[in-house]
């Protein structure tokens, strides 16, 4: 067992950021100053890395997806600087941890603060810009930008019914209060009362008979209807969007598309649905947090689990048309993938899918993987790395000076430059008022393998200490068990919640 | 043509029992409204500043607004097909209780919408009770005296709420107008 004391733990972050600074995507960067390519950042929403057969899932989740990796660059321990959709993708468009955007609650943006911190604004100028979203909350966050959007796709572009009304033309220049006001307000979004009395409910009937109608019409093949992302999408549709659009492209482009699987409900194909039923494997379920405020039972957890396995089956699949056209078309030759996730996805300790407050590795653990231009080699980087990392290695594609305000790093692409003492933070505040102190949060620190997470919770307050190298599924808690790396690793997260300003009372 | 034209015009209801109708939907709509802002507020002041809080309730009450001018055009096309003297003549009397049974159908049923198409029959099944409902209401407060006019001196102390709805719908409808011009 290593034995670190706070002088060493001094000497190793003076040296991460010498030996991280000196270190960028050198060919990357060499081939996007040159203006010559498009960067295509794919992000899957609520896709965690541990379902993933490339991140040492037992199941063969995704096989076309580990195909496309022979020829990237794998990062093993990528963290989610936030733990649902509004903070993960503020902090992967902006850089920032949720702390300093403020994208916290359900419906939430960025901060006035920060909002020309997106990276649309970053690489303004320097290359298009084009973005999609299919979740609704990701594309308020957009919308920030929509000025410096050279083209942003609406979400309902590729869905097959319409259901949403923010996105109608008509409230182009009021997105966000339009969005507020509609979707979930004035038009209910499932059960409850739609503020609309006579109307509301009208509209609701017609949008639900539509999706039903959609379901009739696209539906053959899924086992159990169309996917949802408050309208009916096919997987198709989304991919033929997806070629389609990159294929019409005539200048250089940074584009973001951010699609809605395998976010929940899961709706695989009818011939994925059994895929990993009876095949051996028996996830290993912890015992039920006392932060699952509905405890599911094993039986329920094991059977979305499967559910969401045989989603991602279905979406690797139909992404691998994507995969081969990149690869025939030469767009891989020329041009720079990043595939990624705003947050992952759990199952386990009583928990399913990611609305909790608890910070949990397979909610926090995501895929990312980059397809650099003309890469012929599988690259591993097993340094632990950040979702706010992304924007300040992408403006280093394009030739941008790494802006100051960012608290992400560029990101490591050679083995050697590895920096193994870096401590990258997950945040969550989602019952925290945006513009007040940050006093009802949970918070999470990785330095070096172990992890650290504070619940300062108005109801519940606790330490939490994990080896996720040794234990990635978060089964053995090491300050039950006495573990002297404790204090080391809360001293960390205190320094950092001293910093920002957060309320430290009671903190233990 | 022109007798055509002329007699549907006579079948309209009057400006002033127009106006007291008028004032009552938008009391039903606008509190329901209101209501369920209100409901949705602790969530809104999470992250949303005071403007576009204030933008999100003009949403609300220009909806509102034209939600509530839909339903005066549909009873006053009703008021146009019927004979007159069985809704034009009695038009404040017995739009109370439609308006009213309506509403609190409409409440009842938006509580068991779910995710999933009801189906045209169980969507007919509950509008058909509530039409027998509130067809029956019209005709008792239509037909016995004492609750005509008890309705009728309702409507009219109601119809001071125009006052106050009115302007807020306008208002709002502009705003919302202006933030997406603009």
């Amino acid at each position: 067992m290593r034995h670190i004391n706070r002088r060493d733990f001094l000497k190793l972050g003076l040296l991460t950021s010498a030996s991280v600074a000196a270190y960028p995507i050198a060919k990357a960067l060499e081939s996007k100053k040159s203006g010559s390519g498009h960067i295509l950042l794919l992000v899957f929403d609520a896709w965690s890395a541990q379902n993933v057969n490339l991140y040492g899932y037992p199941r063969d989740t995704m096989p076309n997806l580990k195909k496309f990796s022979k020829t990237a660059t794998i990062f093993h321990n990528h963290i989610s600087a936030g733990r649902y959709t509004v903070p993960g993708t503020a902090s992967l468009l902006s850089g920032l941890y949720p702390w300093s955007h403020r994208a916290l609650n359900l419906g939430g943006r960025i901060t006035a603060k920060h909002q020309d911190h997106l990276i649309f604004n970053v690489l303004d100028g320097n290359i298009d810009t084009v973005a999609y979203a299919q979740n609704v909350y990701a594309d308020q966050i957009i919308g920030q930008a929509e000025e410096k959007l050279s083209q942003h796709i609406p979400f309902g572009a590729f869905n097959l019914n319409d259901r949403v009304i923010y996105d109608n033309p008509l409230f182009k220049k009021d997105q966000y209060a339009a969005f507020n006001a509609f979707e979930d307000g004035i038009i209910q979004d499932g059960k409850g009362a739609d503020a609309s009395l006579f109307l509301g409910p009208m509209i609701r009937e017609k949008t639900l008979r539509d999706q039903t109608i959609a379901g009739f019409n696209h539906g053959a093949g899924y086992y159990n209807g169309l996917p949802e992302s408050f309208e009916s999408y096919s997987l198709a549709g989304l991919v033929d969007g997806l070629i389609d659009l990159v294929d019409g492209l005539t200048e250089p482009s940074f584009i973001y598309f951010h699609v809605y699987p395998p976010h929940d409900p899961y709706r695989p194909y009818y011939k994925f649905y059994n895929a990993f039923r009876d095949d051996g494997f028996s996830p290993a379920t912890n015992p039920i947090h006392p932060l699952a405020s509905e405890p599911r039972t094993k039986v329920v957890l094991n059977n979305n689990r499967l559910s969401y396995d045989a989603f991602l089956a279905s979406w690797d699949a139909e992404m691998s048309r994507f995969f081969e056209y990149a690869s025939q078309s030469g767009f891989l030759n020329q041009n720079t993938v990043i595939v990624t996730s705003d947050h992952g996805e759990m199952f386990d300790k009583g928990i399913s899918g990611h609305m909790t407050t608890m910070l949990s590795q397979p909610i926090l653990h995501i895929p990312l993987i980059i397809h650099n231009p003309g890469q012929t080699e599988q690259r591993d980087i097993y340094t632990f790395t950040s979702s706010t990392d992304v924007l300040p290695t992408i403006a280093a594609m394009v030739g941008v000076e790494q802006p100051a305000w960012t608290e992400g790093k560029i990101l490591p692409m050679i083995n050697e430059s590895e920096d193994k003492s870096r401590i990258v933070y997950s945040f969550d505040a989602i019952h925290n008022p945006a513009f007040g102190a940050l006093k009802n949060y949970s918070v999470s620190a990785i330095w070096d393998g172990l992890k650290i997470c504070y619940y300062h919770l108005n109801d519940y307050e606790n330490w939490e200490l994990y080896d996720v190298l040794q234990d990635p599924v978060e089964h053995n808690e090491l300050i039950a068990q006495g573990d002297k790396r404790q204090t080391i690793m809360k001293d960390i997260l205190k320094a950092k919640l001293d910093e920002i300003g957060a309320d430290l009372s009671g903190i233990g | 043509m022109k007798n055509l034209i002329r007699a549907l015009i006579e079948r309209f209801p009057s400006t002033a029992k127009l106006n007291s109708t008028f004032a009552l939907i938008l009391l039903v709509i606008h509190t329901w409204s209101v209501w369920q802002f209100l409901y949705r507020l602790p969530s809104y002041l999470m992250y949303l500043d005071l403007l576009n809080l204030l933008a999100v309730f003009a949403y609300y009450m220009a909806f509102a607004f034209v939600e509530s001018i839909i339903l005066l055009v549909l009873f006053g096309m009703i008021a146009i097909i019927l004979p007159k003297n069985w809704y034009a003549d009695h038009f404040e009397a017995v739009n109370l209780p439609i308006v009213l049974g309506m509403a609190v159908s409409a409440a009842k049923y938006q509580q068991q919408i779910g995710n999933t198409y009801s189906g045209i029959s169980s969507i007919l099944t509950w509008f058909g009770f509530t039409f027998l409902i509130v067809l029956s209401l019209a005709l008792i407060f239509g037909i016995i005296g004492p609750l005509r006019k008890l309705s009728g001196k309702v409507m009219e102390r109601i119809s001071i709420m125009s006052y106050l709805y009115i302007p807020i719908g306008l208002f709002s409808l502009l705003v919302v107008v202006f933030r997406n011009l603009v």
